[in-house]
C-alpha cells in the first residue's frame, strides 16, 4: 500500500492536523555543516597519524632486531613515504605536463637544472636542402 | 561529489538538519544538536574513507541519530561539545512564524504529551517526510505498526489541541 | 652477541667520523678556483674580443626559431657521448674526452644553426603564459641545457687543440644562449639561463689560465649586466594565478564571484598544485569537496571579521555572506598581500634585497604554517634561493673580470701583483654585486686571493698565481 493510500485512511481532521503541523518550522540547527566537515577531516588526520606512529614504531623495532641479528641490509632497500595526511581521491580536471611551467619550476628550484625532464629532438641526420628535395 | 549533488553530505545536512535535530530532541533536548553533529561527522568520515554511502542516506541519518540520542539518554553522560559552539538546550522546538497554521507552543505541548513511540513517528512523517517503509526501517517496526502509531498520535494530538483551544490563524 | 654489537657500534662511529671530516680546501662549498695567470695586457684594439654580437652583424629575426631547428638535430644518440665527454672533462681524462667529444664536434649542422640563432636581433619563445598560466609548456629548456653542455665540450677540445679564437667564439655563443634562454618572463627559464651562463663561465675560467689566452677584461666588462635579470624572470610569475584559474580570469572584482565560483577556484588550484613536485616540501595533497568545505570552516571567524573590516560594513552584513565566499575572499586577499610583500623586494638591488627577502620569506613560511588550508599560498615558491642564484652568476662574472684586471696590472708592472685593488686604475675592478662592496683581496709574493666571505651560504675564493 502506498503512503498516500495510507494517509487516505486518516480522517479529514487528522489529515488537516498533519498539514498544519507541517507548517511549523523546527528550530534552525545552529550546527554548521562546514565545521562538522572540518572536524571529520581533523579526526581522519589524527587517526592516520596514530596509525602511522604505531606502524613506524613497530617497523623501527623490526629494523633494530634485523641489524642486530643479521648482516647489514642491502644498500638497495626501497623506502616508501608514510601515508599522506589526507588520502581522499578526486580525479583532477587538468593533468599538468612534466614540461609545464609549474613542474619545471619546482623541479629546478628543488634539484637544479639536472632535474629537467628529458626531451628529444627528431635526430634529423642531414639538413634538408633545396637541392636535396629537387 | 559536487556541491549540487543531493547525496553530497553537506547538501544532505543542509536539507535535513532541522528535522534531525527535532528528532534527537525527543530523547535528549539539551544535546540534540551535538548528537546530530556527531552523526554528520560520521557520515563525512564514511565518504572520506572511500566507502560507499549508505543505500538510503536519509534513513541512515535518522536511524543513527535515534541510536545516538537514546544512547545519550541512557548513559546520562554529556556528549562532547562540538567545536566552537555552545549547545544551549532550547525549550522551543519550532520557530514562531506568522504563517503558522497552528500555535507552535501548543503543538509542542501536544507532542510532548504523546508516548515516545508515537511521537517519533510523527516527527519522521511530518517533518522528515520519510515514507512509512523508511520509518519502519528507522524505528525497527513493521510498516503497519508505524502507521498505526502515527494515526493514534494524530488522534490524540487533535483531542489535546481542541481541549487547549488552539488559536488558528486564517 | 656483545662483541657483534660492539663491532657494529665501532663501524658506525668510524663512518660518522669520515663523513664529518673537513673536505680539502679546494672542495669547500662555493666558487673556489685557482688561476695560473700569464700577465698579458688588454688587446689592441681594445674590443678585439667580444662576448656579445655587434648589432651591425645581426639580422632581423627571432632566435627562438633556429634554436628550435637546432633541437631537431639532436637525438638520444648524443646522450651517451655527451655524458662520457662531460665525465672525462671532470675527471681530467683527456683521451676519453677527445674520443667522446669528437662525435659531438662532427655535428656541423647543429653549430651552424646555433650560430644563426646567436646572430638574430631578438629572441621570442612565446610561451603561452597569459593563455595557460602554470600549465604553459616549456619543452625547449632541457634541450637548451643539452646544447650548452655540447658547447662546453666543444670549447674544451678547441682549447686543447690550441684553437683559442675558436674557443672564444664558442664561449660567446654560450653567453648568448644564456641570455636568450632567460628572455622569457618565467622563473624557470631564468634559472636555466643562468645555469647556462655558469657552465659557460667554466669554459672561460679554463681558458683564462692558458698561456696563450688573451686578456679578456674589456670583453667581460662590456657584457650586459645582469646577465639574466631576476626581476624580469619573476614578472610573469605574478600573472600565473589569473591565467591558470578561469573564474579569476573572468572577473577583476573578486566580490562578484559567487560561493560556487570560489569553490571552483580552490578546487582548481588544489588540483593543479597537487601535481607539483613539492618545491615547498611535503607530499602533494588531492583535495575533495568536503575538504574544501572544511578549509572554509577553519577560517570562518577571521574571514567574517576581515570582510567586515576591509569592506567597511557591519559584521551582521558579513554574516549574511555565504561562508565559502567569505573564506575564498579571505584566502585570496591574504595571498595577494603576501605576494606583494615579496614582490616589492624584487625591485631592489641584491645587496639591499637579500636580507629583507630572507626575512619576508621566513614570515611567509610561518604564515603558511599557520594557515595550511590556504591553497593560494602554494603558488608562491621559495624565492630567496632563486634570487641568490641570479646574483651568484653576476658575482662570478665580476670576479672573473677582476682576475683579468689583475692580470692587466701585472702585465704593466712586470709581473707584480697589485698591493690593493684600488691600485688598478686602467682596468677598474668591478664591485661585488652580492654585497655592493669591493671584493676582499690579499697578496703574498706572487699569489693573490680574491674573496667574498660575507656571502656565507656560497663563498667565493679565487687564488691567483702569476706565472712569469
Amino acid at each position: 500500500m502506498s503512503d498516500d493510500a495510507r494517509d487516505d485512511q486518516l480522517d479529514g481532521a487528522e489529515r488537516e492536523l498533519a498539514s498544519a503541523l507541517r507548517s511549523l518550522i523546527p528550530i534552525a540547527s545552529s550546527i554548521d555543516p562546514v565545521s562538522a566537515a572540518f572536524e571529520a577531516g581533523r579526526r581522519s588526520q589524527a587517526r592516520v597519524t596514530r596509525l602511522w606512529r604505531r606502524t613506524s614504531a613497530a617497523a623501527s623495532l623490526v629494523v633494530v632486531v634485523m641489524l642486530t641479528f643479521s648482516s647489514f641490509p642491502s644498500r638497495r632497500t626501497r623506502t616508501d613515504d608514510p601515508q599522506p595526511a589526507m588520502r581522499v581521491a578526486s580525479s583532477p580536471d587538468v593533468t599538468l605536463s612534466e614540461q609545464s611551467v609549474l613542474r619545471l619550476r619546482d623541479a629546478v628550484l628543488d634539484r637544479g637544472w639536472g632535474a629537467l625532464p628529458v626531451t628529444h629532438g627528431r635526430g634529423v641526420d642531414r639538413a634538408a636542402t633545396v637541392r636535396g628535395m629537387l | 561529489m559536487s556541491a549540487h549533488d543531493p547525496t553530497d553530505p553537506v547538501e544532505l545536512f543542509r536539507s535535513l538538519a532541522p528535522a534531525l535535530a527535532l528528532y534527537a530532541r525527543q530523547w535528549t533536548p539539551s544535546h540534540a544538536e551535538d548528537v546530530v553533529h556527531d552523526v554528520f561527522v560520521r557520515l563525512i568520515e564514511i565518504t572520506q574513507s572511500g566507502k560507499r554511502l549508505p543505500e538510503d542516506p536519509r534513513a541512515w541519518l535518522f536511524r543513527s541519530v535515534r541510536n545516538a540520542a537514546i544512547s545519550t539518554l541512557r548513559s546520562g553522560a554529556r556528549r562532547k561539545r562540538r567545536e566552537g559552539a555552545i549547545s544551549d538546550a532550547s525549550p522551543r522546538w519550532f520557530e514562531p512564524n506568522v504563517d503558522d497554521l497552528i500555535d507552535a507552543a501548543a503543538a509542542q505541548r501536544a507532542m510532548e504529551s504523546l508516548p515516545d513511540e508515537q511521537r517519533e513517528i510523527v516527527v519522521l512523517r511530518v517533518w522528515a517526510s520519510l515514507g512509512f517503509q523508511e520509518i519502519a526501517d528507522v524505528v525497527g517496526v513493521s510498516v503497519s505498526t508505524a502507521f498505526e502509531r502515527y494515526s493514534k498520535a494524530l488522534a490524540a494530538m487533535k483531542l489535546k489541541l481542541e481541549a487547549g483551544h488552539v488559536r488558528r490563524r486564517a | 652477541m656483545h662483541r657483534r654489537l660492539t663491532a657494529i657500534a665501532f663501524t658506525l662511529c668510524l663512518c660518522a667520523s669520515l663523513c664529518a671530516a673537513r673536505p680539502p680546501a679546494d672542495q669547500k662549498k662555493g666558487d673556489v678556483r685557482t688561476f695560473e695567470l700569464h700577465p698579458v695586457a688588454p688587446p689592441v684594439p681594445a674590443l678585439k674580443y667580444r662576448f656579445t654580437y655587434d648589432p651591425v652583424d645581426c639580422y632581423r629575426g627571432n632566435a627562438a626559431i633556429p634554436y628550435l631547428q637546432a633541437m631537431m638535430f639532436l637525438s638520444d644518440k648524443e646522450d651517451a657521448a655527451l655524458d662520457k665527454a662531460l665525465d672525462a672533462l671532470r675527471d681530467k681524462d683527456e683521451a676519453t674526452l677527445r674520443a667522446a667529444g669528437q662525435t659531438l664536434l662532427n655535428h656541423n649542422t647543429l653549430f651552424d644553426t646555433l650560430d644563426l640563432a646567436a646572430h638574430a636581433d631578438s629572441c621570442e619563445w612565446q610561451p603561452a603564459i597569459r593563455e595557460r598560466g602554470i600549465m604553459a609548456l616549456l619543452p625547449h629548456l632541457n634541450l637548451m641545457r643539452k646544447m650548452a653542455n655540447i658547447l662546453r665540450v666543444r670549447a674544451a677540445i678547441q682549447m686543447r687543440d690550441g684553437q683559442v679564437d675558436e674557443a672564444l667564439k664558442t664561449i660567446r655563443l654560450g653567453f648568448e644562449m644564456s641570455r636568450d634562454t632567460g628572455r622569457e618572463p618565467v622563473l624557470v627559464s631564468g634559472l636555466v639561463g643562468i645555469a647556462i651562463g655558469a657552465l659557460t663561465n667554466e669554459s672561460l675560467a679554463e681558458l683564462m689560465s692558458r698561456p696563450d689566452a688573451p686578456n679578456l677584461y674589456w670583453a667581460l666588462a662590456s657584457m650586459p649586466r645582469p646577465t639574466v635579470e631576476f626581476r624580469h624572470s619573476m614578472s610573469g610569475e605574478r600573472a600565473f594565478l589569473f591565467a591558470s584559474v578561469s573564474a579569476l580570469k573572468r572577473s577583476e572584482n573578486v566580490d562578484e564571484l559567487t560561493a560556487q565560483d570560489w569553490r571552483d577556484v580552490m578546487r582548481q588550484i588544489s588540483q593543479l598544485m597537487s601535481q607539483s613536485s613539492g618545491a615547498n616540501g611535503g607530499k602533494p595533497k588531492v583535495v575533495s569537496e568536503v575538504e574544501i568545505t572544511a578549509a572554509a570552516a577553519l577560517v570562518l571567524p577571521q574571514a567574517k571579521k576581515y570582510y567586515a573590516e576591509s569592506r567597511n560594513v557591519p559584521v551582521e552584513q558579513a554574516e549574511k555572506v555565504e561562508p565559502m565566499k567569505l573564506a575564498g575572499i579571505y584566502y585570496y586577499e591574504q595571498y595577494r598581500a603576501s605576494l606583494d610583500e615579496i614582490f616589492k623586494l624584487i625591485e631592489l638591488p641584491y645587496p639591499q634585497q637579500s636580507a629583507l627577502l630572507e626575512q619576508t620569506m621566513k614570515q611567509f613560511a610561518h604564515r603558511k604554517e599557520q594557515t595550511p588550508t590556504n591553497v593560494f599560498y602554494q603558488l608562491i615558491p621559495a624565492l630567496n634561493r632563486a634570487s641568490a642564484s641570479f646574483a651568484r652568476l653576476d658575482r662570478q662574472l665580476a670576479a672573473l673580470t677582476a682576475v683579468e684586471a689583475i692580470r692587466s696590472y701585472a702585465a704593466a708592472a712586470d709581473g707584480t701583483l697589485p698591493p690593493k685593488l684600488e691600485d688598478i686604475s686602467d682596468t677598474p675592478v668591478p664591485i661585488n654585486p652580492m654585497t655592493g662592496q669591493a671584493f676582499e683581496y690579499s697578496v703574498e709574493g706572487n699569489t693573490a686571493v680574491l674573496r667574498d666571505s660575507q656571502t656565507k651560504d656560497w663563498v667565493l675564493e679565487y687564488t691567483i698565481k702569476v706565472v712569469k
